[in-house]
């Protein structure tokens, strides 16, 4: 991406915003709790927090790094390798969740890539039919279909799909 | 508002706040002052505004992106009051712009802030803009118009005589 760090930051978070807000309105009729995988700083967990006041939030990370008051009840937090806590998800979440957002770009995209062929199928089998899995990498889950991002967004790449009718 | 509203809000003003500055002192020759180094995405969009300046940051440690750090000829390192006036004794009257991004959110950590303009005014120019995320105060610097994308309050423009 061009320009400098600041820049380039609020791009980013402006595409992030944008993306998630679109993806919100995509499910609101539909039901299910919503996964934030990669919750970092907690600010887009904030952010989809005040998209569905209502809803269970799941966040998952390898470790905190944000205030723990962002965190009160209803979310649960699931701290570990998501290749683990997403696979020990599905007893309580499978076929369940409505919205997923991954948030799991590095520096190191040889690494997002292996790590986005590794989860996409276990978030596949966490998301309700008709659900939205958004991220910030490119994320290959059987049946997904890729969507356009929303209109006035094109300063940052971003990801967006529908997951298809059939839960793989 | 959520925490990612509030954070593009503040990093937008900060951006069209450093745009505004580098507006007031165009085609002045001189330096330009980080105090607040940071992880350096400031830094890096000052050095993208003013290529041709010599750029110095002031930071308790160096904890910037790898990209954005400065060499050691132009970082200054420890507390502001120890720094400032090492930099004034080196490079005098030297500044153009400073930069403050010192806000920490714990008021009893930002009320030293209050203390820093008397360090800082021997560091700038006649003229020269000093842009920051917390209030200055000091005789002889005039609060400037904050661009419109920025409300007021959210940061701070002045022009130090």
């Amino acid at each position: 991406m061009p320009g400098d760090a600041l820049t380039r930051m609020i791009a980013r978070l402006e595409t992030q915003r944008a993306c998630l807000d679109f993806a919100a309105a995509l499910v609101c009729d539909l039901p299910g709790p919503v996964l934030e995988i990669g919750l970092g700083k907690a600010r887009t967990f904030d952010h989809l927090r005040a998209l569905f006041p209502e809803r269970a939030l799941y966040a998952f990370d390898r470790e905190v790094h944000c205030p723990r008051e962002l965190l009160s009840a209803p979310a649960r937090l699931l701290l570990g390798d998501f290749r683990a806590t997403l696979k020990a998800a599905e007893s309580e979440l499978g076929g369940r969740a409505a919205l997923a957002h991954a948030d799991i770009g590095s520096h190191d995209r040889a690494a997002d890539a292996e790590l986005a062929r590794a989860i996409a199928p276990l978030i596949a089998r966490l998301m309700r039919p008709g659900g939205v899995v958004l991220g910030d990498r490119a994320l290959d889950g059987q049946g997904w279909e890729p969507m356009g991002l929303p209109a006035g967004v094109a300063g940052w790449p971003y990801f967006i799909y529908r997951v298809g009718a059939v839960a793989s | 508002m959520s925490r990612l509203d509030s954070f593009i809000r503040r990093m937008s003003a900060q951006r069209d706040c450093l745009d505004a500055a580098a507006a007031l002192i165009a085609g002045r020759d001189g330096a330009v002052l980080e105090l607040g180094l940071g992880n350096g995405r400031t830094f890096d969009h000052l050095r993208a505004l003013f290529p041709g300046h010599a750029l110095y940051a002031f930071d308790r440690e160096l904890r910037a992106h790898p990209d954005c750090v400065p060499d050691a000829e132009h970082f200054f390192q420890g507390e502001l009051a120890d720094t400032l006036p090492r930099a004034a004794a080196r490079l005098g009257r030297a500044a153009v712009l400073a930069h403050l991004d010192l806000g920490s959110g714990r008021p009893e950590r930002d009320r030293t802030i209050a203390s820093l303009p008397p360090l800082l005014a021997p560091l700038l120019q006649p003229g020269a803009v000093v842009a920051s995320d917390q209030p200055l105060d000091r005789a002889g610097w005039r609060a400037m118009a904050l661009p419109a994308s920025v409300a007021a309050g959210r940061y701070y423009l002045y022009r130090a005589e």
